[in-house]
């Protein structure tokens, strides 16, 4: 039936906006921490690439999730409503987590390079070079 | 429902994400830029002609692919596909040259930390 069709979109849309939102906002307002702990006070670095960050996610998870959102089946019952917007909006949250997680290795990423460089001092020869 | 009034609404639309998109990556890009080249006046122009660059391509691809797959547009299901699945894939066009970006800023930086290369 044409109506169930165009409500199960409209559900699935609502529910990927929300949760795209939702997750970024906790993510790249919890990431600020991370980012200026890896540029190392420099501010307007860690700001913008916090922002590009956020920038990056929200296009990456808007546009897989319009672009999932057609369906083949026919819906002619509730049940069949039921089913087609669990599959549709588990697998947009399967990979919001993956996507989360991937912007997470990212960060610790950073982490792990900024520990390093602050571990191991210059080495004399570069220094020799320099000068 | 008419093809052109969804034609119009999908271009205005994807124009509208493009270019909202477009500036605030200009506006968070220019940091890096500046760190990168070291002067400010050369940055802007530099800036300004990537973003000229971003619309141009986005834009023409936006166009190009308007009537890829044979869109039929005759009832509302087809009508809510069509905007949906055509947005979704700009949008992850955007996402895939951002990334790349991204990616390129991290190389240049390095080339920059490691052995003193200017661009």
């Amino acid at each position: 039936m044409a109506t169930l069709i165009i409500g199960v979109y409209t559900i699935y849309l609502a529910f990927i906006t929300a949760a795209t939102i939702y997750v970024a906002h906790t993510l790249f307002s919890r990431s600020k921490t991370f980012m200026h702990t890896i540029f190392n006070g420099r501010e307007e670095l860690a700001d913008a690439t916090n922002k590009l960050f956020e920038t990056g996610f929200f296009l990456f998870a808007f546009g897989l999730g319009l672009w999932y959102l057609q369906t083949d089946r026919e819906v002619y019952t509730t049940r069949e409503v039921f089913e087609i917007l669990s599959l549709k909006t588990g697998g947009f949250t399967i990979f919001l987590g993956i996507l989360l997680f991937f912007n997470l290795y990212l960060f610790f990423r950073g982490m792990k390079h900024r520990k390093r460089t602050n571990e191991i001092p210059p080495l004399p020869t570069a220094q020799i070079n320099q000068s | 429902m008419n093809a052109l009034v969804v034609y119009i609404f999908y271009i205005i639309l994807s124009l509208w994400i493009t270019i909202r998109v477009g500036n605030s990556l200009h506006k968070y890009g220019r940091p890096w830029i500046i760190y990168l080249i070291g002067e400010e006046n050369l940055s802007d122009k530099v800036n300004d002609m990537l973003l000229l660059g971003y619309r141009l391509v986005n834009i023409g691809y936006i166009l190009f692919t308007l009537m890829n797959g044979k869109p039929t547009l005759e009832n509302m299901q087809s009508v809510i596909e069509f905007l949906s699945i055509k947005l979704g894939m700009i949008i992850t066009l955007l996402a895939y040259l951002h990334y790349q970006n991204i990616l390129m800023l991290y190389i240049f930086s390095k080339l920059k930390h490691k052995y003193k290369w200017q661009l």
